[in-house]
């Protein structure tokens, strides 16, 4: 199954993976500068039914967030995923290493729209992969690492160890 | 002065046999005397096996509890595991990245392995919580190559038994070390606190689950008659971000799919 959604002239074109009960639309270049990201909507972790109007006032939401906010959520997302990491990896890895793991940030999971006094906000996680900055190679772990947003504010990290 | 060669053959012969009786029956912390089954894997060639193992199990608590509650058949079963994983040094490498080795198999120009690439390439991306995939091929099935991503929710009750024989032992580590325990430091060789930390529950990463697709077909045309056919089979896994590249194998997919053919990395 497939899905297109316009939105500001641009094509998102969503599949539908059955096996997973999940759509997603890949390798995005346009949701979040600089990034190559998914959006991926997990059906079976989605609060309300699918409604296609809700993820294209989703996207938008992302789109239309200026690029400084953006920017802010992925740096304040890798400071908290980062201590995080220090916190999993106390005994396993030196500090050294610890203190040269980045994050790269690979997508967007949408997981829910609430209506409040200020208009819809969207319940997302940003979803990124640590890498040693210093040692590409370095295998920290082949799972996501999430940032959870409501809106622009950051309320918590977890990885999926 | 002629006999004596014979006298001492027989001598040492005597020896041997006194050594792998006396380890084969060793008490086991919780029975009056090892199981039948641990005689049978205690090699001629390599009387010490016996002792080194009950020497694992009374040093480890935790994996004589374990072992003991097991029937005879997983005993066998898991005294394979046991010599097979305490022997096989485990590679510890990191990722390689994906353009060195996808140039070394466009260099080498085999076939199979340039059909493994376009397949794995030509694949779905995974997905972030995926995050791998893997195609696995034999050249005596022909036909397709098979993909297949990590997948959590697979029950590892459906591997092939050539592959499920050591998922058992290997999560009974990983459980150990979950909960606080440090037996992978004498129950493996050279797998770090970090591998173990990461690997997940076992059985379930693309690599297996390609593999084990690739074994069920060769079964049903007649192709694969135990383990040591594992290497009619040729693997790539690829990782979703960058910095996986060409994805090493955890250390419970190294000994689960130890025999088969990997492209590229370990």
């Amino acid at each position: 199954m497939k899905r297109e959604l316009i939105i500001d002239g641009v094509t998102y074109c969503f599949f539908y993976d059955k096996d997973l009960n999940l759509w997603r639309t890949v390798a995005n270049t346009n949701l979040i500068l600089r990034h190559e990201i998914d959006l991926e909507i997990d059906l079976n972790l989605l609060k309300n039914n699918l409604n296609w109007e809700e993820i294209k006032d989703f996207i938008a939401f992302i789109r239309n967030t200026n690029y400084k906010t953006k920017n802010a959520n992925v740096t304040k997302s890798k400071i908290a995923l980062h201590g995080l990491f220090k916190g999993v990896y106390r005994d396993s890895l030196s500090e050294k290493i610890k203190s040269n793991i980045d994050f790269d940030l690979s997508g967007i999971a949408y997981k829910n729209a609430t209506k409040s006094s200020i208009g819809w906000v969207y319940e997302y996680e940003l979803l990124f992969f640590p890498y040693n900055s210093t040692d590409m190679s370095m295998d920290i772990g082949s799972f996501a690492w999430h940032a959870k947003f409501r809106g622009n504010v950051l309320y918590g990290v977890y990885c999926d160890i | 002065m002629k006999t004596y060669p014979i006298r001492k053959a027989i001598f040492y012969l005597f020896f041997v046999l006194l050594s792998i009786l006396s380890s084969a029956h060793l008490p086991v912390e919780g029975t009056k005397t090892a199981p039948n089954t641990l005689e049978w894997h205690i090699s001629p060639s390599d009387p010490g096996c016996g002792k080194a193992f009950l020497k694992d199990l009374n040093d480890n608590p935790k994996f004589a509890a374990w072992f003991n509650q097991l029937s005879d058949q997983a005993k066998y079963n898991a005294l394979r595991a046991w010599k097979i994983i305490k022997n096989k040094v485990y590679p510890n490498v990191g990722h390689r990245p994906w353009e060195i080795t996808r140039q070394e198999i466009i260099a080498r120009d085999k076939p199979s392995e340039i059909k493994i690439l376009n397949a794995v390439e030509n694949a779905a991306p995974p997905t972030n919580s995926q995050v791998a995939v893997a195609g696995a091929y034999s050249h005596e099935l022909g036909g397709s190559v098979i993909i297949r991503y990590n997948n959590r929710s697979f029950d590892v009750n459906q591997l092939e038994p050539e592959l499920k024989q050591y998922v058992d032992y290997l999560q009974m580590i990983k459980n150990d070390f979950d909960t606080g325990g440090n037996m992978y430091k004498n129950l493996y060789s050279n797998v770090p606190e970090l591998k173990i930390q990461n690997a997940g529950a076992a059985g379930f990463h693309a690599e297996v689950l390609a593999t084990n697709e690739v074994v069920r077909r060769l079964k049903a045309a007649g192709k694969f008659n135990g383990m040591k056919d594992l290497n009619k089979i040729e693997v790539l896994v690829k990782g979703k971000s960058a910095s996986f590249g060409n994805m090493c194998r955890c250390p419970h997919c190294f000994y689960i799919t130890d025999g088969v053919k990997m492209i590229g990395n370990q």
